[in-house]
């Protein structure tokens, strides 16, 4: 009698454990419905990919560290303590929530080495909300990781 | 029955529903493309942009182009930016570009380049006022 309902409460406490363990990994995607996270690879590996090619067709992890305050139509995720990778979304055709800094995104498409232009940086600081004296100080276009045209992203 | 297999019977079923509400919520990863508050001029280019793409299509066809967009709500929809018209720049651009499209249904001449022309129209105002969507307008253009 004692084994039984030992046993009984043993298998009732793994399936609320269980229960527990997936509602806190619930997911959301954007763009791309069939991205997985099959492959997805570090920040810190996706710079050592950098340094061998000139692009790369990648799944990589972030935290998000800025949203576009305006649509949520650019994002930057940190790609280690100091390096961090601007992301746009193919054709426009997907956004990110304005709340999500602070969240971890895996995003698919090429990624690669890019010069942002200074009115692109300019066009940038406007929808972060930034001060005018923020914005006229920009006169250099700046070297940044960037996936330009991310097909999907997970966000957790 | 004795009371511990009435016990456990009820722990497997109430185990069974927990492992299949589980499943269900392992799939339940949803797919959403536009999760912030869309202002009107922004729904607005989007229709727009389905219109283009159609009109290119029926160009490439050889069709008579049709537009549905109200192209006045350009100047009447609220943008995301609230202060955007406040310089004028965005209404002078929108007029060109209403202009672009008269020109494109009414010349009989070659509509490719009229179409192109418009889609020009777009890339230039975008430049100035909201660079995002310019690549994808750039996939407008017909070759």
């Amino acid at each position: 009698m004692k084994r039984i309902v030992l046993l009984s409460v043993v298998l009732f406490a793994i399936s609320c454990t269980n229960s527990q363990k997936t509602e806190e990994g619930v997911s959301q995607k954007y763009g791309d419905q069939n991205i997985t996270e099959e492959g997805v690879i570090t920040g810190e590996e996706l710079m050592a990919l950098l340094e061998k090619k000139d692009s790369a067709q990648v799944k990589v992890a972030g935290k998000i560290n800025a949203v576009c305050q305006k649509k949520g139509c650019w994002m930057y995720i940190d790609l280690d303590e100091s390096n961090e990778m601007l992301v746009r979304f193919m054709d426009y055709g997907f956004f990110m929530p304005l709340d999500a800094s602070g969240s971890t995104a895996i995003v698919e498409g090429i990624a690669k080495v890019d010069t942002l232009s200074v009115a692109w940086l300019k066009h940038q600081l406007e929808d972060a909300n930034s001060s005018q004296e923020e914005i006229d100080a920009v006169t250099e276009p700046e070297i940044s990781y960037s996936i330009e045209e991310a097909t999907g992203v997970i966000l957790k | 029955m004795k009371l511990s297999l009435k016990i456990l019977g009820g722990c497997i079923i109430a185990s069974s529903f927990l492992a299949c509400h589980n499943k269900a919520e392992e799939e339940s990863c949803e797919v959403i493309n536009f999760p912030n508050k869309d202002s009107e001029l922004a729904l607005l280019m989007r229709e727009l942009s389905e219109d283009t793409e159609n009109v290119k299509s029926q160009i490439q066809k050889g069709k008579t182009p049709v537009f549905f967009t109200e192209f006045e709500s350009l100047h009447t929809a609220i943008p995301t930016d609230t202060d955007v018209r406040g310089d004028g720049k965005y209404t002078a651009f929108a007029d060109v570009f209403i202009k672009s499209v008269e020109n494109l249904l009414l010349t009989e001449d070659d509509k490719v380049d009229a179409y192109n022309f418009m889609v020009k129209k777009c890339v230039d105002c975008h430049k100035q006022i909201c660079p995002g969507p310019i690549k994808r307008i750039r996939k407008l253009h017909i070759k």
